[in-house]
């Protein structure tokens, strides 16, 4: 059944794509841009921990298979990586972004499905795999259990509502009295927590997945989803009613999960990434899957 | 040879006849004991220059062995051998376990602080005591409701299943096996979205209790129609031919004698629906309204620890057991031919605890 939301998601991407004249347009964007608060408690600490030094062996020592770069996932983040009904593999702007990094490292990347927040408390930190790479935000408490590669990609949270039902929410200060429906884990529910802690919003609900999250908000149970903002794109292109009304700016940065035992791996992957900004490729990748330029200034800082 | 018996002492069988297996179990399962406990103590003592690596897989193929041999000797020596047997296997397993732990914790896979940080954090522990218990009063809460509710339709169905007209029966039979037939948490996504298409939207907890008491009802169903159908037939046949109509035999006669022998695996749907309220988890779920399997899996990504899942297991457990000691006193204290009769029309429900 979620696969089958999911595919709703892409054609609804896809449509969208096709009805806009304009190339540049976000998906799902509308055309009068949308408000942009700050909020400080939802702002992310990314922390300023050392990261493990460089052991000066060949990276290739450090990974899991020889050859391969092992990569975790959840695999159910459009448009950053899902798999489509049918499919063995998934598609997304992270996968092609892994594999572009393994191609100009001499291995193949190969990608298992598993728990987003499992990524940093256990199968990475364990070795599991090699790299978890699912759209992670670089968090202080993250890091303490893995190290990050450089920041691939930045991102704000946002306000979504059902604008059918509740026509009058345009911002957080209009959510007294609403629960607030987040994916358990998320920099989105610590947000959402926030907001209610400061009397704005009387609840919130978890849910294993985004797009639960959204079901909930379509069928009446919450008045409102706050996760982040291209992700929720993605998910409500699929959801006529289901509009973002409101940025919550937070900078994040999405960097890749990798075990502090790997660090020569690791700035081997730096130096794939910031070539790959420097030469182009980058901004190739995203447009295939933002259709617009690359907003923010790469490599980014 | 054979005939020559020598004196086994308490291996021998209770014929006088040697059973070298049993002694056989035994000491194959103290001799891997005595391994295990000797690599352990030399490397938890620090001997530096003793690598205990290469003893850990002998010592786990002895255990192997012992507890085999051990299980073979259980069921068929004597009650001596069997004695000497059954300690051959704890032994066997004791040192089989206790080497794969510590072979885990050498290897490097496993460390002992680590491990009990994660699991037995003691201020994440008393962070989380409060949400725990607010959690584990929701869990029988939501399940107490549900029983309730299931009983009472289960037994309607279960009357309707019986009838000897076939309009009425057909209906509650097919409702029975399509509940039977789906798993719960299908029928939980159903009962919470599928309404909603048509203009209905159940807040969560009561669409959440709706789908686990129609999924239970159809087990209670099959607990009072076995319970019924248990009671002598003769007890009907007398009570009509006093003249009851068949309706107040039913009600008079026959249910009263049912309801004691569907008392304990009513309970055993209790134990099934205290568990069966985790699925919870899917349908999402605010602070006051989450159970034992939600606040664990919550406060476990919040704390990066798997101490909520442990105080909620312990949770579970705390709620469960005595009802499982319960069941099991109740059971020996029903008449042991009703109950033997009764397990018999039960068996046919195969797979009850569907979850």
């Amino acid at each position: 059944m979620k696969r089958n939301l999911y595919a709703l998601v892409v054609v609804g991407i896809l449509l969208s794509a096709c009805a806009s004249d304009e190339p540049t347009v976000q998906p799902g964007a509308t055309t009068t841009p949308i408000p942009t608060v700050t909020i400080n408690d939802c702002v992310t600490n990314a922390g300023s921990q050392a990261q493990a030094a460089p052991k000066g062996v060949d990276y290739k020592t450090q990974l899991k298979e020889p050859g391969v770069l092992n990569i975790g996932s959840d695999n159910a983040y459009p448009p950053f990586e899902n798999i489509e009904p049918g499919q063995s593999e998934p598609v997304g702007f992270d996968v092609d972004l892994y594999k572009e990094v393994a191609k100009r490292l001499g291995l193949t990347a190969k990608s298992t499905t598993t728990s987003f927040d499992g990524l940093f408390t256990q199968s990475v930190p364990r070795g599991t795999f090699d790299l978890g790479i699912s759209a992670i935000t670089i968090k202080e408490e993250r890091k303490q259990t893995v190290d990050f590669t450089i920041p691939y990609f930045v991102a704000n949270l946002s306000l979504a509502v059902d604008v059918e039902k509740t026509p009058n929410i345009k911002t957080i200060d209009n959510l007294a009295g609403m629960t607030i429906g987040v994916q358990t884990g998320t920099t989105g529910a610590d947000c959402a927590k926030a907001i209610v802690a400061q009397g704005k919003a009387k609840d919130v609900k978890e849910f294993e997945t985004a797009i639960q999250a959204f079901d909930d908000l379509v069928a009446g149970r919450v008045g409102a989803v706050v996760n982040d903002r291209p992700a929720s794109e993605g998910i409500i292109a699929a959801r006529s009613s289901v509009k973002v009304v409101q940025v919550l700016e937070t900078n994040e940065r999405y960097g890749f999960a990798i075990s502090k035992e790997k660090p020569d791996l690791r700035v081997a992957i730096d130096g794939a990434l910031k070539a790959m900004m420097e030469d182009g490729t980058y901004a190739t990748i995203y447009k295939t899957w933002f259709k617009t330029d690359v907003p923010f200034t790469v490599p980014i800082q | 040879m054979a005939s020559q018996a020598v004196d086994l002492g308490p291996f021998a069988s209770e014929q006088g006849r040697p059973s070298p297996w049993a002694a056989g179990g035994f000491f194959l399962g103290l001799a891997a004991a005595v391994l295990a406990g000797a690599a352990i103590a030399l490397d938890v003592g620090g001997a530096t220059a003793f690598d205990p690596r290469p003893y850990a897989a002998p010592t786990g193929a002895l255990a192997s062995v012992a507890s085999l041999v051990g299980l073979y000797q259980v069921s068929t020596s004597s009650r001596r051998g069997r004695i000497a047997a059954t300690w051959g296997v704890l032994l066997g397993v004791v040192a089989a376990v206790a080497s794969f732990v510590h072979g885990a914790v050498i290897g490097g896979s496993l460390e002992i602080a680590e491990f009990g940080t994660a699991y037995f954090d003691r201020d994440i522990l008393s962070a989380i005591f409060g949400d725990i218990r607010r959690a584990a009063v929701n869990t029988i809460k939501y399940a107490a409701i549900a029983e309730v509710a299931a009983i009472v339709l289960g037994l309607i169905v279960a009357m309707l299943a019986i009838s000897k007209r076939r309009w009425v029966r057909v209906p509650a039979i097919a409702y029975v096996d399509v509940i039977r037939g789906l798993p719960l948490l299908m029928l939980l996504l159903l009962v919470a979205f599928a309404p909603t298409y048509v203009g209905l939207t159940l807040p969560t907890i009561t669409a959440f209790i709706v789908g686990l008491t129609i999924n239970s009802s159809a087990y209670v169903a099959e607990i009072f129609r076995a319970g019924i159908q248990a009671v002598d037939k003769g007890q009907m046949d007398a009570a009509r031919s006093l003249g009851m109509p068949y309706a107040t035999a039913m009600t008079q006669v026959v249910i009263p004698q049912a309801v004691r022998k569907v008392i304990p695996p009513l309970t055993n749907e209790f134990i099934s629906l205290v568990k069966d309220t985790s699925l919870l988890l899917v349908l999402g779920a605010t602070v006051q309204q989450r159970e034992l399997m939600t606040a664990a899996r919550q406060l476990s990504s919040s704390t990066f620890s798997a101490t909520p899942y442990m105080a909620a297991s312990i949770g579970y457990l705390v709620v469960t057991i005595p009802l499982i000691r319960v069941v099991n006193w109740m059971e020996r204290r029903l008449n042991p031919a009703d109950a033997r009769r009764f397990r018999l029309t039960l068996m046919r429900r195969e797979g009850s605890s569907a979850t």
